[in-house]
């Protein structure tokens, strides 16, 4: 199991084998750039935001409390990193503000979905992910794609509850209104 | 879950996760130099902290032996404290800036990769 696995890891890293740490750069380096990626829409940003935020988990593994999972606490320090980034570095962010009735687009988005070619549309998907804001993007893809609770995007991305539940409600409708209009 | 939610779920489904990022190595090569630098902060830390602490007692021995009227006796011959204490506090002070100079471009050395990824050793 994955948690069995990580525990087995921190305890290495705490002994001072850093080799042990290359398990956790494997393991959670798709998803943490996913994330990074979600926030900065830049892909050398998000890769260089994920190195760091590996260095700096590395350095603060001590602090690392088990009672939470380690994807969490990790994701926790790449979001904070990204926003941080973000911040420092506001450069060509092509974000769209979706258009229309939002009633219409879920009929339209649904029969579009019946349809759906995967092979062609791998492509859209990143195209409209692109352009979604970051922080919706952020949730909608902790969400779908890590299939995280709410309870648990809370704890990665440090919003309230309901800041969570407003932002999933507006990446929904904005996905499927670029999704349709890309 | 409705329709939409499920229709998201199956779209991002085939969303592209294979990244191919192959970050292990950069990372651990991030770690080596930070321990590098951790390292060579240490070691500095203590040199410019013995240096302060000795400029420091020699200070209050200073000040003593002023306070009680020990110092320029006429009838002392053993040593002539106005020569020597000033070039002390000198050598002091020139330690502790050597050591906070040297660690400064030392660390300003270490921050550049190329440099660094020359000097890199891989770990255990």
């Amino acid at each position: 199991m994955k948690l069995d696995e990580d525990v087995i890891h921190i305890r290495k890293v705490l002994s001072g084998d850093t080799n042990a740490f290359r398990y956790f750069v494997r393991t959670y380096q798709e998803m943490g750039y996913s994330i990074a990626v979600s926030i900065l829409k830049h892909e050398s940003d998000a890769k260089d935001v994920v190195q760091n935020a590996f260095i700096r988990a590395y350095k603060c593994l001590h602090t690392f409390k088990r009672d939470a999972k380690f994807s969490t606490w990790f994701y926790r320090i790449v979001v904070n990193e990204a926003l941080k980034h973000l911040r420092r570095d506001k450069k060509n962010k092509e974000i769209t503000n979706f258009k229309g009735d939002t009633a219409k687009n879920t009929v339209v988005f649904n029969e579009m979905v019946a349809h759906f070619d995967h092979n062609d549309d791998k492509a859209k998907i990143d195209r409209v992910l692109r352009l979604m804001k970051p922080k919706e993007a952020l949730v909608l893809k902790l969400h779908y794609l890590h299939e995280a609770p709410i309870v648990e995007i809370e704890k990665i991305t440090g919003f309230t509850k309901s800041n969570v539940k407003v932002l999933l409600h507006r990446a929904r409708k904005s996905f499927q209104a670029l999704f349709i209009q890309t | 879950m409705d329709t939409t939610d499920k229709n998201i779920r199956k779209v991002l489904s085939h969303y592209e996760t294979n990244f191919e990022l192959g970050m292990e190595e950069e990372v651990i090569r991030g770690i080596g130099r930070q321990k590098g630098y951790g390292a060579l902060r240490f070691r500095f830390k203590g040199k410019v902290k013995f240096g302060i602490l000795l400029t420091t007692v020699l200070g209050i021995v200073h000040f003593l032996l002023i306070y009680f009227g020990c110092w320029g006796n006429p009838n002392s011959k053993d040593l002539d404290l106005h020569t020597y204490l000033p070039s002390i506090y000198g050598a002091m002070l020139i330690v502790v800036l050597y050591a906070m100079l040297f660690f400064k471009l030392e660390s300003l050395k270490k921050s550049d990769s190329q440099i660094s990824k020359a000097k890199y050793k891989p770990l255990n």
